[in-house]
């Protein structure tokens, strides 16, 4: 027997969206039931009723190792890759920096571009890279154009969108500039603050307003605060040099560090009036034994990631990388070790309709 | 007055017991007929709630034309089961998990449930669920469904589901190229 089409909605909205194989296929089941799977009323359904935006994999900015290349992007998703290969974006080197709201941020090298990727479409927005005199080191971040207030982010990677790109010049003084997809232009450059250390790898948590960037040393964190187009440094309560940024419950600014076996989450105190951060607290800790299958300690960076909006964070072990849900303590092995500086994770819902038009309303 | 009032509290509840048989009879589309617990049918069916409020429940059997008597034997056994199994630790627990999981897992005994069906009675049973507007075994149901979806290839699941392949060629292989990520051999 036949169900009819409003159950064959019912059917295909529970369809889980970290396999998005499943979806795929059964887009090519008939031309109703794409219909159906490209239909934006449905999509919208089956991401509320999804609610989080599945882990699909990560990009990593090793081109090679041991033996030879490696693929840059690593599927978590136990069935089929949602990226087969990532375009290699006509150049001769790229990094990844950011991955945030569906788009993925990459700075190419040879020719000197940054490009907004949405890996659902496979649509590339090349971007003139700003320049700064004496530049040293950079970073950047990609998101939606519109706040959290106004936008939940599940299906907006076809709307407008904004690039933070941050350099460094040689004595240590950052700058930042903000590109808005509607105006097609880059402000001007904010005021600069110095620092003694670089920034590392690791892509920016987004976190009342604002974009924060571990740097390395204990100098601390440097904030790009949205609204108001400025730049700061905040401090860390001690010298961590295995840090990675989260976001922590109620939308707070965390930090997690890994020693003697522990991983540590600490969080920001109460925000006073204007935004500065009174301290920290130390939350929770984790006996990693108890999480994870014992093996050696490795030499490179341990805690390797965070992704944003799953609670994921990401563990570079002999074993191979393991991702550990903090709240549900779960960890399993979603990679091979490598000697990562930084992970760059993909959330999102990856739906096979024609999404291109997609936006935030 | 407060005498007044205790005579009209006493006869309400005299109408109350009369009216409140434990149970409903359900007629199917080929006459067969089902007692199910009142309660259980008024709080898993809002179609069968309505009923129930309105009046329109008939003592010799009330009329559901659109359900074949093996899917309606398995809405009252599940409606049957679920009155058996409320309240129960596992349901209210789950449902403080719903807050926090994506998904409203079903129970256990829900997953055995609907396991054992067969794949026509799987499907009546969806119908069924729809038409009578029972939320939670439309979920159950539907999860299940899903769930037979996995792993399959395109042609498998249009074997499932009974599908035509509407497709030319030229059009899949469209398709396929535009979504080339998902294939692999498996």
């Amino acid at each position: 027997m036949e169900l009819m089409q409003e159950l064959i909605e019912e059917v295909l909205i529970r369809v889980p969206p970290n396999e998005p194989a499943y979806l795929v296929r059964a887009a090519l089941v008939c031309k109703s039931w794409r219909r159906i799977l490209s239909d934006h009323g449905f999509l919208r359904r089956y991401r509320a009723f999804h609610r989080t935006p599945p882990l699909l994999g990560y990009f990593h900015n090793l081109y090679s190792q041991g033996q030879g290349p490696i693929p840059r992007f690593v599927q978590t998703t136990p069935v089929a890759s949602p990226f087969a290969a990532p375009p290699l974006f006509g150049c001769r080197f790229w990094r990844a920096l950011d991955c945030r709201h569906g788009r993925v941020l990459v700075r190419t090298v040879d020719p000197d571009y940054l490009v907004v990727w949405d890996p659902a479409t496979g649509h590339q927005r090349r971007l003139i890279v700003p320049t700064y005199p004496r530049a040293h080191c950079y970073t950047g971040a990609v998101l939606c154009a519109v706040d959290d207030d106004g936008c939940d982010h599940l299906g907006c990677h076809g709307g407008p969108f904004l690039v933070l790109y941050m350099v460094a010049d040689a004595d240590g003084a950052v700058r930042a500039s903000v590109y808005s997809s509607e105006t097609h232009v880059w402000g001007p450059p904010s005021a600069a603050v110095h620092v003694d250390r670089v920034f590392r790898g690791d892509p920016g948590v987004l976190a009342g307003g604002a974009l924060h960037f571990a740097l390395m040393g204990r100098e601390g964190i440097l904030k790009y605060d949205l609204g108001a187009h400025l730049l700061s440094v905040m401090e860390t309560p001690g010298d961590f040099t295995d840090m990675v940024l989260v976001k922590a419950e109620g939308g707070r600014l965390g930090f997690v560090t890994m020693s003697d076996g522990f991983v540590y989450l600490w969080t920001q105190q109460q925000q006073q009036q204007g935004g500065a951060c009174t301290g920290w607290t130390q939350r929770e800790s984790i006996e990693l034994k108890t999480v994870l299958p014992t093996g050696y300690q490795c030499h490179t960076r341990q805690v390797i990631g965070f992704a944003e909006g799953t609670d994921t964070i990401f563990i570079n072990r002999a074993a191979g990388v393991f991702a550990l849900e903090l709240k549900s303590r779960r960890a399993r092995m979603v990679g091979v070790r490598g000697a990562y500086d930084a992970i760059i994770p993909y959330v999102g819902f990856y739906t096979p309709g024609r999404s291109g038009s997609r936006s935030c309303s | 007055m407060e005498v007044d009032k205790g005579k009209g509290e006493a006869e309400e509840t005299r109408k109350v017991a009369e009216a409140d048989r434990d149970t409903v009879t359900l007629k199917s589309s080929d006459g067969k007929l089902f007692e199910v617990s009142k309660e259980a049918a008024a709080r898993l069916s809002t179609v069968l709630a309505g009923m129930i409020a309105g009046g329109s429940i008939d003592d010799n059997g009330t009329d559901l034309k659109q359900i074949g008597s093996e899917a309606l034997e398995n809405v009252v056994d599940y409606c049957n089961k679920h009155a058996n199994s409320i309240p129960s630790a596992a349901l209210i627990s789950s449902s403080i998990s719903f807050n926090t999981a994506p998904f409203k897992e079903p129970e256990e005994w829900e997953r055995k449930f609907v396991d054992r069906l067969s794949h026509d009675a799987l499907f009546d049973l969806v119908e069924a669920a729809n038409f009578l507007g029972m939320e939670r075994l439309l979920d159950v149901t539907c999860h299940k469904i899903s769930e037979m979806m996995k792993g399959k290839s395109p042609d498998q699941i249009r074997e499932v589901f009974n599908i035509k392949n509407d497709y030319t060629k030229e059009e899949l292989e469209e398709i396929r190229q535009e979504l080339a990520w998902a294939f692999y051999d498996d």
